[in-house]
């Protein structure tokens, strides 16, 4: 079946993040409707229930909002939110995780913003 | 909907084993039987028609084996199946009754025995009455060995094969020592003139609580049956 | 709000051998729900006695709030596609659709025909010439276009390859978003159904070990391998439910306070982790070394 969703999550936190990355990459743009609970139901094989609970996570948090009898949308501003939040675990996540490993191989602050530049390159 | 739908679906599928089966079956054996009597010069006899006893004995035990699993995995009621099965085997019954007894008029008053004095409808004794008793004795006994067959089925399924067996063992049981006691006390001389008093519709009249009884036997089996 | 099927302390003997023994659940209205555990655990008889057509030998049942048997305001809410259904000898696929159609009242003709093309059926063909596969096909078209309230699928695709298993899934799906039921599915085949269940109930030997919401069971089992020592400094204070061991490396399965933080001190301990599935979840609680009741979570 579908390998998109994996085992180590929930899929409804799964289904967030995936609309999260299109709502980031631009592909889905804001004040646009997001698919219905049965379009993701149907393309991801999984439960309507699981994919309205994942909708629902962003519209808690303000990302999407419900147009009365017409469905979701993603809310203004709602990009520019997600993307700071992505900074913020993007430090976390990768920034920690590197600096750890580079002091473990004594690597250098110096050297490492080398590294960097020379990957960005 | 009405609950019986389905049931009545189900057994409308089953119209030419219902009807057109047995009078082909019928047919049949009458030609074979009319062919016998064509090459033989004097009357002739035939007991050829408990051909459509024995069919309607066999859809008796072999319906509820067929039909009935199917019926409840199809979410009807027991009630339901066991009531439609009575509706459809009382209006085949009554109609194969009606259906024989012209052929009955045929054979003695228009045909002299279907042009070669067989006599395959219209028996002695048995063809004994007014033509609302004939078809009456038909009637019955047909519905009879129906419900005959479909107790016997309706104990296969309530009690497995085993059950089965042990009723065939309790029957035989029963009637060896029925035959023993009526030997024994010398009963068969007063039971045979008692018999040979009644007439056919008098006996065919008694097999119809046997049948309400045979009913309502495979009615309770039936209630506590599982597929 | 009406449960679709209450049970409690379910029990089903045959003599001394108990097929299902004090089994206990709710099932809300419009859910799907896997019914799932080894072969002969117990889960086509207790689908047997929630629709009726075998009799529990003690225990509560209601389906709809009401006892289910000979009740035609219950039995013509349910819809039971079982693995072993028998049909008449003569009787042809259009035939069977023909009687079905005749017995549920949410029934949809022509949805049902559009079903047979799909999953290329010999309309025309008798029931006892049908493959397996053909079989399971007309079962869980019966199933699908009776569009029953509660409608309990019972293995429904033994002998399906995986293009037929997978059209069923997306089906079912499409189906039930349209027409909200409550939706039972049996099988040992976890790992292709997961995804499609909201609840979970995992029966073993007769009895119902888990009962939970499978988005609540997902990452909350996780298989950690690395040295002894390492594991098991890890695995402590947690439910093993499975382990192995390689000479100085071991393997093992962990349950109860997974979160990212425990996957990054398991890394932190040098450990390698990986997802436990559903299947794989359950594959542990039921393969029979443990003599375990309920499972904690």
């Amino acid at each position: 079946m579908t390998s998109i969703i994996d085992d180590s999550r929930p899929i409804f936190v799964q289904i967030a993040q995936r609309i999260e990355e299109d709502i980031i990459a631009g592909s889905l743009l804001e004040e646009t409707q997001v698919p219905s609970t049965n379009q993701f139901a149907s393309l991801y094989q999984i439960n309507p229930a699981t994919a309205a609970k994942g909708v629902n996570l962003l519209v808690d948090q303000g990302i999407l909002y419900k147009k009365r009898g017409i469905g979701m949308f993603v809310a203004e501003g709602a990009r520019q939110r997600l993307v700071e939040n992505r900074k913020e675990q993007f430090y976390e996540q990768y920034v920690v995780a590197m600096i750890q490993e580079a002091n473990k191989l004594g690597i250098t602050a110096e050297q490492l913003a080398d590294m960097i530049r020379r990957g960005d390159a | 909907m009405n609950a019986m739908t389905g049931i009545f679906k189900i057994h409308l599928k089953y119209k030419n084993y219902w009807f057109t089966l047995p009078w082909c079956i019928l047919l049949l054996n009458f030609s074979i039987n009319w062919t016998i009597g064509y090459f033989f010069e004097e009357e002739f006899y035939t007991g050829g028609l408990s051909s459509i006893y024995v069919y309607i004995f066999i859809m008796g035990t072999i319906l509820l084996h067929q039909t009935f699993p199917f019926a409840i995995g199809l979410s009807i009621r027991r009630t339901d199946y066991y009531w439609g099965t009575a509706a459809i085997s009382v209006i085949v019954t009554l109609l194969s009754s009606i259906l024989l007894m012209p052929l009955s008029i045929i054979e003695t008053k228009f045909t002299e025995g279907w042009g070669v004095s067989l006599h395959y409808f219209n028996l002695p004794y048995l063809s004994d009455g007014s033509i609302l008793e004939q078809m009456w004795i038909s009637f019955v006994l047909l519905l009879f060995f129906f419900y005959l067959g479909f107790v016997t089925a309706s104990v296969h399924r309530r009690y497995g094969k085993i059950g089965l067996l042990l009723l065939s063992v309790a029957a035989f049981l029963a009637s060896s020592l029925g035959i023993f006691l009526m030997s024994y006390y010398k009963w068969w001389g007063s039971l045979f003139t008692s018999m040979a008093d009644l007439s056919a519709f008098q006996i065919a009249s008694w097999t119809f609580p046997i049948t309400l009884i045979l009913a309502g036997i495979s009615y309770l089996l039936l209630r506590r049956s599982t597929v | 709000m009406q449960s679709a099927v209450a049970v409690s302390n379910l029990t089903k003997t045959y003599g001394k051998v108990a097929a299902v023994s004090e089994v206990s659940f709710t099932m809300e209205p419009n859910k799907i729900y896997g019914l799932l555990g080894r072969n002969g655990a117990g889960k086509t008889t207790i689908m047997h006695m929630i629709t009726a057509q075998l009799f529990p030998t003690s225990g509560e049942l209601r389906v709809f709030g009401e006892a289910p048997y000979e009740n035609a305001n219950v039995l013509s809410q349910i819809c039971f596609i079982k693995e072993g259904q028998k049909y008449p000898d003569l009787f042809r696929i259009s035939d069977v659709l023909d009687v079905a159609g005749g017995c549920f009242k949410n029934w949809d003709n022509e949805y049902a025909y559009s079903l047979v093309e799909e999953f290329r059926l010999p309309l025309k063909r008798r029931m006892k010439k049908l493959s397996r596969g053909m079989l399971s096909s007309v079962g869980i078209i019966i199933g699908l276009a009776s569009r029953a309230p509660l409608t309990l699928f019972d293995e429904p695709y033994l002998g399906l390859d995986a293009v037929a298993r997978s059209l069923f899934y997306n089906r079912l799906i499409e189906d039930y978003a349209e027409h909200p039921r409550t939706i039972v599915l049996s099988t040992h085949l976890i790992d292709e159904v997961s995804q499609l269940l909201e609840h979970v109930m995992v029966i073993d030997k007769g009895r119902l070990i888990l009962n939970e919401e499978s988005e609540m069971l997902r990452g909350r089992a996780l298989t950690v391998i690395g040295s002894a020592a390492a594991v098991e400094s890890f695995a402590a204070g947690k439910e093993m439910i499975e382990r192995e061991a390689f000479g100085s490396l071991m393997k093992s399965t962990v349950m109860g306070g997974i979160d990212e933080d425990e996957i990054r001190r398991a890394r932190a301990l040098g450990l390698e982790t990986t997802a436990v599935s559903l299947q794989q979840l359950i594959v542990h609680l039921t393969n029979g070394n443990s003599e375990r009741g309920a499972v904690r979570l």
